[in-house]
């Protein structure tokens, strides 16, 4: 399929999001115990699986890997490592399409008189937010020619997110890598050379962290040189199928679609279908309903009916246990109807039960803007920024802050000139974004030259996404880049440390 | 006669001349298809019960005029992936003219199991549910027999390689496949009172007389079964008390001769169809049907059960949960909603039934069992998604919430709710707001979402 033709991107994201060909070796239940935190002193023996699950199953993990293990195999691997104290994790929050950097993180002064000549109607233009259409308020903390879009900045800073202490800008703090206030690292024209502006084969590199095709992923080759050999949950995809990033060769990693089951909610916090900007339906507790419908008189002889509405009296019962679970920690303050705040919700919790969960990825988004690009871009930015704050919040709230960082990253960027729909098509040169406590926040690696572009009209990449990886590896996880990442010996490092 | 006295349950005995109230044509179109549309409706309502059977049992395989199933702009390609095979697959169920032949199809695909694990290509696959139809397509082959199927099962590429028989080579047996024809196919472990329906020393001969088989690939495109004397084990064998040097076809003919094994199909088919087991002399009359003339045709015996008066049993209240594909096109139906999409095939995995994925070679358990309260929760949410995809009711200004309720359920095409269910949802339409279009749109789906996701639509 052509490179640039304007496709169907939730469609899109779907299909990019997963891999089909990786086949799941089965379900375990994850108790609810497990997850608002065993009892001090548990063990395997205690934890039966008749009275880990007496409590309630919480949700269902799909576990792919090379061997079939034993349930009570995993849980004695996965409390085991619960009993072990802190260990370090990283998100990898995958924007799906191909974000566009420049309407992101957006240059100033002459850069940004140059942008906007390519991008008479796509543009960010310089002051407040008119309208709907989106400026960018000034430079960032620190810096003097680079801002970022006002969707992703607090009110605070002249940006447009209402809510306390919340947006890119928050997290970016002094933007000065010595000071703990900035917990926001950000790599502009991040990519490799030569860009390839194919959504499938770009994905499928940075996914394999290597510039060709990989049978596994870089996590998952992580997980299979430094990982568990028992515990599924040490890597953990929030989907209902693996990300590409987490394959192994044979290390056991799961995929968790929700926790906990998101409830009969017809429209609700937890952003279920149909998500931003669907109806509402005020008036209405669905749970009660669907427990009085549960308790409707049947005939005695009738078992099946029977069945139903006992276990969907039980299902409301369980969700009522596990609301512990789907509230936000106090504090977090997640977008309403945001599928993506769900799914960082999910990974908190998974990540506060603390079971040895070392890599969570996460994909999200449409970013594949060929059309009508500003109120798209506007949206999704806006909900990754404010629910990139709301998690930090929520890891604080669990007491795992100090252990967990996200990184954010696309397949590419878009062109530097708008196409004729009020769109960018795909470019090269995207931007990553590294968020966490223990993260040395600030500018991280050369901004790109919109005056000195490549022959295709996109930016230079002046940053190899696998220097990113590297630091991740060698400064975070622990281990070898070069083992994890073949071809590695080629790529620079970064100029400098990336945590405290 | 009103429509309402129709959909009540008769009095009397039920009798083949019965005419179809919209309760029983709906009951037939659940239980032989995959839930009503209305112009099925329409076909079967005030029909006669023989009537409406002879149609089902006698019509082919059409789909109806429909555009071709695109998705990203391109058509679905069943070979290009999983999901697209099923897509294929799930489309022919819901354009089907008759929905039977699909229905039975399906059937025929959990009674002879395939998995896409181990090695089974989505050609082979593919190709498999091809040759299923031809055997579930009974207007078209009105003498397709079990006996062929059989034949035709066991010399296939997807079986051949789904139960190892491409290996069961002479002197390096192979017993896979004839075990699992005996167990699961065609006999069952033991009879109702506990017998053994065959030894391992059975397992063993019959796994000598399927040998020879192997997978020609010469045409990558169309796979093909071949016999190849040279791995044959051309030896006598003794297989439930018969010998001889059997093969593949001669040794099907041994197990499909036991007296067993008309009961053992008869027992699996009803329970398709019918929650309530049958009574042993019932059984009976329906494998003496089976049976006539020795050919072992599946038509007459569709068509018997199909004309049971159990299959009305519990017409005022449905006695049976649907199965998960069964429900999901059944909302996909009543919802209008578009069928091409990623989403749809994993909330089949999520509410326990894709195609072609059975949990093991035993098929899925079905029954009672598929209602979890994980599964319960993916039903809900198949129906949400389905009702957020189809086209938005239009808005009723000033409606009032009775009004509301009324026009979400006939917008569904009327699915079965019990009166208590009834008063509930009216309560909860009256706790809703109405006031603006949003809110009047939100209630329709709140309401709509709980009349198909809700504990009554999970039975048929």
């Amino acid at each position: 399929m052509d490179d640039d033709a304007v496709r169907c991107t939730e469609c899109e994201e779907i299909e990019l999001a997963r891999v089909r060909d990786q086949r799941p070796l089965g379900t375990m239940p994850l108790p609810a115990e497990a997850l608002l935190g065993f009892p001090q002193g548990s063990d395997a023996r205690t934890l039966s699986r008749r009275r880990l699950l007496r409590n309630g199953v919480a949700a269902l993990a799909t576990v792919y890997g090379s061997t079939r293990l034993p349930w009570e195999s995993i849980w004695e691997a996965a409390i085991a490592e619960a009993a072990a104290g802190p260990q370090r994790a990283v998100v990898l929050l995958y924007l799906a399409g191909g974000n566009d950097g420049l309407g992101t993180m957006v240059p100033l002064g002459a850069q940004h008189s140059l942008l906007a000549t390519h991008r008479p109607d796509v543009h960010r233009p310089l002051g407040p937010t008119v309208g709907t259409r989106v400026g960018v308020a000034g430079p960032l903390a620190g810096l003097s020619d680079w801002g970022l879009a006002n969707c992703a900045v607090s009110a605070a800073n002249g940006g447009d997110i209402t809510v306390a202490n919340q947006g890119l800008d928050v997290l970016w703090g002094s933007g000065n890598p010595a000071n703990p206030d900035a917990r926001l690292a950000l790599f502009p024209a991040a990519d490799y050379q030569p860009p390839n502006l194919s959504h499938f084969s770009s994905s499928d590199f940075w996914f394999a962290g290597a510039l060709k095709p990989m049978s596994t992923g870089w996590a998952g080759r992580w997980l299979d040189l430094y990982g568990s050999q028992t515990n599924p949950l040490q890597g953990v995809s929030i989907d209902e199928a693996l990300s590409k990033a987490m394959r192994t060769a044979g290390a056991p990693v799961a995929s968790i679609a929700s926790i906990p089951s998101v409830g009969f909610f017809l429209a609700g916090p937890t952003g279920t279908y149909p998500g931003p900007g669907g109806p509402e339906y005020a008036g209405i507790d669905p749970a009660a309903t669907m427990r009085a419908l549960s308790g409707v008189p049947r005939r005695a002889s009738n078992t099946h009916l029977d069945r139903v509405r006992s276990t969907y009296g039980l299902a409301t019962d369980v969700i009522g246990q596990l609301a512990p679970l789907a509230a936000a920690a106090a504090g977090a303050n997640y977008p309403a109807n945001s599928p993506l705040a769900a799914k960082l919700q999910t990974a908190a919790v998974v990540l506060g039960a603390r079971l040895g969960t070392r890599i969570v990825t996460v994909h999200w988004g449409a970013f594949d803007t060929h059309a009508g690009q500003n109120v798209r871009h506007d949206r999704q930015l806006k909900e990754l920024a404010t629910c990139l704050s709301a998690f930090q919040a929520d890891l604080s709230a669990r007491g795992v802050e100090q252990d967990v960082v996200t990184l954010v990253y696309s397949e590419f960027g878009r062109r530097v000139r708008e196409n004729a729909s009020n769109g960018t098509d795909h470019g090269a040169g995207g931007l990553m974004g590294l968020v966490g406590s223990a993260v040395r926040g600030g500018l991280a690696s050369a901004p790109p030259n919109i005056a000195d572009l490549d022959a295709r009209g996109n930016v230079k990449v002046e940053t190899d996404f696998r220097s990113v990886y590297a630091a991740i590896i060698s400064d975070w996880l622990g281990g070898d880049p070069a083992a994890v990442m073949p071809d590695f010996a080629s790529v620079p490092a970064l100029g400098r440390s990336m945590f405290r | 006669m009103s429509r309402r006295r129709l959909s009540r349950p008769p009095a009397g005995p039920l009798r083949p001349s019965l005419r179809l109230g919209e309760a029983h044509a709906d009951r037939l179109l659940w239980r032989a298809g995959f839930g009503p549309s209305a112009d099925e409706r329409k076909r079967l309502v005030g029909r006669r019960w023989l009537d409406a059977v002879n149609w089902l049992t006698r019509t082919p395989a059409v789909k109806t005029p429909a555009p071709p199933p695109m998705r990203l702009g391109v058509p679905i390609d069943p070979l290009a992936s999983e999901t697209e095979l099923v897509l294929d697959w799930l489309d022919r169920m819901r354009h089907t003219t008759n929905p039977l032949v699909e229905r039975l199809t399906f059937f025929w695909s959990k009674h002879w199991t395939i998995s896409l694990d181990d090695g089974v290509t989505l050609t082979f696959a593919h190709q498999y549910g091809k040759l299923l139809h031809r055997f579930a397509d009974l207007a078209t082959y009105p003498d397709a027999s079990f006996r062929e199927l059989a034949y035709l099962v066991g010399e296939s590429p997807a079986m051949l390689k789904y139960l190892d028989g491409e290996s069961n080579i002479v002197g390096r047996p192979n017993e896979n496949y004839g075990r699992e024809f005996m167990e699961l196919f065609c006999l069952g472990v033991t009879d109702p009172q506990g017998v053994p329906n065959y030894s391992e020393r059975d397992v063993g001969e019959l796994a000598r007389a399927f040998s020879g088989w192997r997978i020609d690939l010469t045409d990558p495109a169309t796979p093909v079964g071949r016999f190849d004397p040279t791995r044959f084990d051309a030896g006598v064998k003794e297989i439930l008390g018969q010998s001889g040097a059997f093969d593949l076809r001669t040794a099907t003919d041994v197990v499909l001769a036991r007296p067993i094994h008309a009961d053992f199909i008869v027992r699996q088919l009803w329970s398709e169809f019918i929650f309530q087991p049958p009574a042993e002399e019932t059984v009976a009359k329906l494998a003496a049907t089976y049976t006539a003339g020795g050919r072992l045709l599946i038509r007459p015996l569709v068509r018997a059960i199909l004309l049971r008066p159990e299959i009305f049993e519990s017409i005022g209240e449905p006695n049976m949960i649907k199965p998960p594909v069964v429900y999901g096109l059944g909302v996909v139906k009543a919802t209008r909603a578009s069928l091409l999409d990623v989403w749809q095939t994993v909330g089949l995995r999520r509410m326990g039934q894709l195609p072609f994925n059975p949990p093991n070679v035993a098929g899925w358990e079905g029954g009672a069992s598929w209602l979890t309260t994980t599964s319960a929760q993916a039903r809900f949410d198949f129906a949400i998604r389905c009702l957020h995809v189809a086209p938005a009711p239009p808005d009723e200004a000033g409606e009032t919430a009775a009004a509301a309720f009324r026009r979400a359920h006939t917008g569904l095409g009327r699915p079965w709710l019990a009166e208590g269910s009834k008063a509930i949802l009216r309560a909860a339409a009256a706790q809703m707001a109405g006031g603006t279009p949003a809110q009047r749109l939100g209630r329709q789906y709140a309401l709509r979402a709980l009349i198909l996701g809700g504990p009554d639509g999970q039975v048929m």
